[in-house]
């Protein structure tokens, strides 16, 4: 105890500790940690600039959510129930947790009880690193790993840190009993935690019990959730390689490989053993236990293989889910709009197959070799020599060969059969339209041709399959030919016995590889097709800095930007330093760059010039030099004829394209300093009706998606609100469930009216964390939203956005 | 063994499946809304969406594993030991011969095998019967049999022959065979002649229809979404149906496209119930225009004459071959302010309008639906639901006059929101609630003093003075790639 070395992090240093934590974790680079400096120093001075309660968690959050955006990872907060706090703890990390101590205490004072180890009273943060002995769990509770200020790691009892974090509600619950957005612990239950802790003393428990004290503690908070802890996440996407280690791939494949073989050795062994036996013919009864134990070993191995295949099997299909989500939020959006429902779903169904073909496929292989490696050595040990190994050789090279041309007409199989389910999703979403539309004779024109087609590439696959599956019998019969047929041969019992039981083996394993080839073909296919999505996910927007800026024209960039006024160019430095946070960076650049023209309106919330956009495919610009400027609080209707290009102009505005040029600035930042994500946080749009989306979720979810996600009870009391004053109140009053029924395709169906007002509910509700709490967008965008509805129900939406909007942009018809 | 404990895997499996099927919604949901989630910074929303269905499915694949495992462990430990006690059985016996390795190695197989068949059984036998059972489940969903069924003589060869597989097959090798033109001559009623180029409408040939609900009711999910309405329409009379959203105008017309089926009453269709029969009858002359409508991956042509197919490939252009009066096509895009669009596209008809014509702009997809529509021949009657949403109201109250005088002589039912357009109807019905409130002439009904109908006359007045002329407004145009301001003008 001598060491009296603070090992929680001050709220102060809290990005610090982040950046350690993640460095530590390897998410991110020592050489991007240091580039990230300049970033810190940003969002410490923006720390500076807004007044913070030093001890309340919100604001550590904030001040985490800005260190982790500059830095290119993620921070999620998470609430554990209290009464598993203690085995969650042990698998949460990395994570920061926040024990704000008791009372007055302050981070550093000098523990004022005996029992307790100096500074896990706080406040302030624990760096979690995460468990040691996690994977090999002992009696007794795992030690938890931190990562003090000092950089030294420390081990800590997880009880003892449970305790320090459940004891925070006796003293913190009043405190924070009425602050929104923390963990909701009634002042009722924290005069309980306090009586029984003082109840516990008088009862004279012993300190040290810490066991009973803790359990005793724990009790009354048992459905008590414990907020206050942040989990670090790496951000999604990035290579792949990093991906697979992320995901601990090796670790089972590792442990499955070894497992198998091992049990081929040992099950040869048991061979040799019984093979002596029988042909010494001694049946000697400590031979034959040794046999049998040998089989009885067997056992367990065969068990421990299954489980790593399963584990493998399921961190497999968990990296690739996630990269594929990943990649398809970072898809471009044109390409999805291009693409339409019919081959995405195509693709969502390949990526299925692609992750059962992979999993089976990869084991059989694996499995195949390890085979054919063992029967290489018991061949030549056979009755042929190595000859016989050669030809085994020669062999697996041929089944190879077959198995490439199998590849090719899968390939051209592939393509047929997602060809008629795009037809076949087409003709389903167009069902009705056909229905009414169409003779009924002309219903089924065309299909038959495609058929047609998809049969005659089916034979061919299935006949290389067929192929493929008796080389490897075919395999059994040559290489008993050559057995039989080799003049060179040794004919002694022993060694043909080892020759036969190779024989046997390499077959084994060239059936396994016949199939694992055929799945991984297979695999490979959907692979390709999927390609672009997990692509995609590579270039994920992470961070400010890292943004794609492959869409930019820099001809065009360069030929507007000499047409700016010195003023602006002048501006072009500060805007390029990266600021994760725009309210220091409108300090810094928005104040000096934009100084507003007298009789000009001053600071503009969004600030266009010459903004040109062409579709691709088309011929001609849709938009051409397109000027505007926005001011805070202003409400703007923006008309025009079909096809005049007012969505697209939406679309630029909101970030979801990228203009050829022309320079768009909001907030007086540019798309590359803010990044996609913080645009899109800032400039909240409502999509139109037609490429708009009601999820397959909860209410909840689909009015609150442009939140932290789940919600707290504030930002179910603004949803509800908001339902309201739209005029949906009577729908959520007749749904069962509330705000928890599932909507969207499987669950309850709206009518063109309540989508259209939900979709407008999303994007008033939308907000991004905020220092004091969740903050709205500066902007929002509504692309004809209202044409749905009719005048009444217009008129009350238009009173809600308008009372609600800061600053609004309106495309509509009137 | 396997099958002792398959209705234990079998239910986790389906519990697995459930969890995967989660998880592929989930992805087909954040494809589809891909828009959404950009335009709101949804992501993180999304990934733990996902995340926490993610960690379900992992959880119930670890429990689904751990069970495999433990019946693969149990069946394997009864297989050694019958091949041990074989094994030593047979050497007791016979003492050590050659036969033993023989034994050795069928026991061996036995182990493998036994698992083998446990995991066809259990893993393979669950998801191949549920597939199998959905797959029959659409295989015997026949096309409509009450469509089967539809014959009166002057309609049946083509209502016939679309529900019957083998027919329909025998009479696509038939125009194939090179009979064709007599093929499409039986299968298209008579066509009216090349008099449709001028500017007069394609008028229909035979008789409008009339309409009469009766106390038509209809409840969806247990809530009543018509109620008592009844009403009739005269053949040839245009009707507009105004309400607040939500109030069922959409499912009164699904009513007349078969969507749904009245719960309580009748609707008769030229005096007979409308069911499969009539039902198809009555849609072989329906021209529809509605948001709802199907544009096909595909030309723009193709889009154009959905409704009138090629019966076989010819040497002469696609919309000849239909059977179209020739410069029917032509009419109709000019009619419906498609060359605009024309002139934007880069391969002109023949481009390609993407998977759901997503490359199309909201209106640019009304103005075709409607130029589609307008190629229909023999239009008895014509259902219009918020036929022309995403159109400037200059070139909505255009267009729909052109509809009226282009089916000036069927029945005509639309269902808008534009109650302005409205006025120069015959006949305005007003939905509110499921309820059929008010039923005249828009002129009566907007002199009624406390009406439903001059309520939202009023109020769509006010929201437009609000948008027109209110001085917190910023007006501005967007026209030629440019914007520029327009001035407030008073409405």
């Amino acid at each position: 105890m001598a060491a009296r070395q603070p090992v929680l992090w001050p709220p102060e240093r809290a990005a610090e500790a982040l950046r350690a934590l993640a460095e530590r974790a390897g998410y991110i680079s020592a050489a991007s940690a240091a580039c990230n400096a300049a970033c810190e120093r940003h969002a410490e001075a923006d720390d500076a600039a807004v007044p913070l309660a030093p001890a309340d968690p919100a604001a550590v959050g904030y001040r985490l959510e800005l260190a982790a955006a500059a830095l290119g990872c993620e921070v999620e907060p998470v609430t554990l129930p209290a009464s598993e706090a203690g085995p969650l703890l042990s698998k949460a990390g990395p994570a920061l947790i926040w024990l704000p101590g008791r009372g007055s205490e302050r981070w550093h004072a000098p523990p004022q009880r005996h029992d307790e180890r100096p500074g896990l009273s706080g406040p302030g943060l624990l760096a979690l690193i995460g468990a040691s002995g996690a994977r090999r769990p002992r009696r007794g509770a795992p030690r938890l790993l931190a990562l003090g200020p000092d950089r030294r790691v420390r081990r800590w009892r997880a009880a003892s840190v449970e305790e320090a974090l459940c004891a925070q509600f006796s003293a913190a619950a009043a405190r924070a009993a009425g602050r929104a957005g923390w963990a909701a612990a009634a002042a009722g239950t924290a005069r309980a935690i306090l009586s029984l802790e003082d109840l516990l003393t008088a009862a004279g428990v012993a300190p040290r019990r810490r066991r009973a004290r803790s359990a005793a503690l724990r009790e009354p908070l048992h459905d008590t959730e414990i907020g206050g802890i942040w989990v670090l996440r790496p951000a999604p996407g990035g290579s792949l390689r990093r991906e697979i280690r992320a995901a601990r791939l090796p670790l089972p494949a590792a442990a499955f490989l070894g497992a198998h073989a091992a049990r081929q050795a040992l099950s040869i062994l048991s061979w040799w053993v019984l093979g002596t036996v029988v042909l010494s013919g001694r049946a000697d009864s400590a031979r034959l236990a040794a046999w049998a134990l040998l089989l009885a070993t067997l056992l367990p191995l065969r068990a421990a293989e299954l489980r790593a295949a399963a584990a493998f099997a399921s961190r497999t299909a968990i990296a690739l889910e996630r990269r594929l989500l990943a990649g398809i939020l970072c898809l471009d959006p044109d390409l999805v709009r291009r693409e339409g429902p019919g081959r995405l779903l195509a693709k969502v169904l390949d990526g299925e197959a692609l992750e059962l073909r992979l999993v089976t496929g990869s084991q059989a292989l694996l499995v195949a070799l390890a085979e054919i490696a063992l029967a290489v050595p018991l061949l030549a040990a056979g009755a042929a020599g190595w000859r016989h190994a050669a030809l085994l050789m020669a062999w697996l090279g041929l089944t190879a060969l077959v198995a490439r041309l199998y590849w090719r007409r899968r390939g051209r199989w592939t393509a047929a059969r997602l060809a008629l389910t795009r037809q076949l999703i087409e003709r389903m979403l167009g069902h009705r339209t056909r229905r009414v539309q169409r003779p009924p004779a002309a219903w089924h024109t065309g299909e038959d041709p495609d058929l047609d087609r998809y049969l005659d590439r089916s034979r061919a696959m299935d006949r290389l399959a067929a192929l493929l599956r008796v080389a490897a019998r075919g395999w059994l019969l040559v290489s008993l030919a050559a057995l039989m047929l080799d003049p060179h041969a040794g004919r002694a019992t022993a060694r043909v016995a080892v020759s036969l039981g190779g024989l046997l083996l390499a077959g084994r394993g060239l059936g396994k590889l016949a199939a694992g080839l055929g799945d991984l073909a297979e695999a490979h296919l959907a692979w390709r097709s999927l390609a672009p999505i997990l692509r995609a996910a590579r270039s994920a927007d992470r961070g400010p800095r890292a943004e794609d800026t492959g869409a930019f024209d820099p001809a065009g960039q360069a030929a507007e930007t000499s047409d700016q006024t010195a003023g602006q160019s002048k501006g072009a430095e500060p805007w390029a330093s990266p600021g994760p946070s725009r309210s220091a960076a409108v300090d810094s650049a928005g104040g000096a760059a934009f100084a507003p023209a007298p009789g000009e309106q001053s600071d503009p919330v969004l600030f266009a010039h010459q903004l040109a956009y062409r579709h691709r495919g088309r011929p001609g610009a849709v938009l051409r030099g397109c000027s505007l400027q926005v001011a805070r609080g202003e409400r703007l209707l923006l008309t025009g004829d079909s096809g005049s290009g007012k969505s697209t102009l939406a679309s630029l505005l909101a970030g979801l394209r990228v203009p050829r040029s022309g320079v768009l600035l909001l907030d007086g930042l540019d798309r590359h300093t803010l990044g996609a994500s913080a645009w899109h946080r800032l400039a909240a749009a409502v999509p139109q009706l037609q490429d708009n989306h009601v999820f397959s979720a909860s209410l909840a979810f689909n009015l609150l998606m442009g939140r932290d996600w789940p919600p707290d009870a504030a930002a179910l009391a603004a949803a509800e609100a908001v339902c309201r004053e739209l005029g949906l109140g009577p729908l959520l009053d007749r749904m069962p469930a509330g705000f928890d029924q599932p909507v969207g395709e499987a669950g309850w169906q709206l009518s063109h009216g309540e989508k259209g007002r939900l979709f407008v509910a999303r994007a008033l509700l939308q907000a991004h964390p905020g220092p004091t709490g969740p903050l709205p967008p500066l902007l929002l965008i509504l692309d004809e939203s209202l044409a749905a509805l009719d005048p009444e129900t217009l008129d009350r939406t238009l009173d809600c956005v308008l009372r609600r909007a800061p600053t609004l942009i309106l495309i509509a018809h009137p | 063994m396997p099958l002792l404990a398959l209705p234990l895997v079998r239910e986790w499996d389906l519990r697995l499946r459930t969890r995967a099927a989660a998880l592929t919604r989930c992805r087909f949901d954040a494809l589809a809304g891909h828009a959404p989630i950009r335009a709101h910074a949804a992501e993180r929303s999304v990934r733990r969406q996902h995340e926490a269905l993610l960690a379900a499915w992992a959880c119930d694949h670890r429990r689904l594993a751990t069970a495999e495992v433990a019946v693969d462990s149990l069946l394997q430990l009864l297989l050694t030991v019958l091949a041990v006690a074989l094994l030593l059985g047979h050497l007791a016996r016979h003492g050590s011969d050659g036969g033993v390795l023989l034994l050795f190695y069928w026991t061996m197989c036995l182990c493998e095998l036994g698992p083998a068949l446990a995991r066809t059984t259990a893993a393979r036998y669950p998801p191949l019967r549920s597939t199998f059972l959905r797959l029959l489940e659409s295989l015997a969903a026949r096309d409509d049999p009450a469509l089967a069924r539809a014959g009166s003589p002057a309609h049946s060869p083509a209502a016939r022959e679309g529900c019957r597989p083998e027919q329909e097959v025998a009479a696509a090798a038939r125009s194939r065979a090179g009979s064709g033109e007599k093929a499409r001559r039986s299968a298209l009623p008579a066509i009216p002649g090349p008099a449709g180029t001028g500017l007069q409408p394609l008028a229909p040939a035979t008789a409008a229809a009339s309409l009469r609900y009766a106390g038509v009711g209809v409840h969806m999910a247990g809530q009543a979404v018509l109620d008592n309405v009844d009403f009739a329409v005269a053949p040839g009379e245009h009707v507009a149906i105004v309400g607040p959203s939500g109030a069922g105008k959409s499912t009164l017309l699904g009513l007349l496209l078969g969507w749904a089926a009245a719960a309580a009453g009748r609707l008769l269709v030229d005096g007979e119930p409308l069911s499969g029969e009539t039902l198809a009858r009555l849609q072989l002359g329906t021209a529809w225009v509605d948001p709802a409508v199907r544009l096909w991956s595909g030309t723009l042509l193709a889009n154009l004459c959905y409704g009138v197919p090629p019966l076989e490939q010819s040497a002469r252009p696609a919309g000849h071959a239909a059977g179209l009066p020739p410069g029917a096509i032509g009419h109709a895009t000019r009619q419906a302010g498609l060359v605009d669009l024309l002139a934007a596209l880069p391969a002109g008809l023949q481009s390609d309008l993407g998977d759901g014509g997503c490359l199309l702009s909201a209106g640019e997809g009304q103005r075709l639906r409607f130029a589609r529509a307008a190629l229909a021949r023999q239009v008895r009657l014509a259902i219009l639901d918020e036929p022309f949403r995403g159109l400037d109201r200059a070139h909505r109250r255009h267009l729909l006059a052109l509809t009226r005088r282009l089916w000036a002589g069927a029945t005509l039912l639309c269902a808008t929101h534009d109650l302005a357009e409205t006025r120069d109807f015959d006949r305005v019905v007003v939905l509110a609630g499921g309820r059929l409130v008010e039923d005249a002439s828009p002129a009566v009904l907007a002199a009624r003093p406390g009406s439903l109908y001059g309520s939202l006359l009023a109020a769509e007045e006010a929201v437009r003075r609000r948008l027109g002329s209110d001085p917190t407004w910023r007006r501005l145009r967007l026209a030629a790639g440019r914007l520029s301001p327009t001035c407030s003008r008073p409405v």
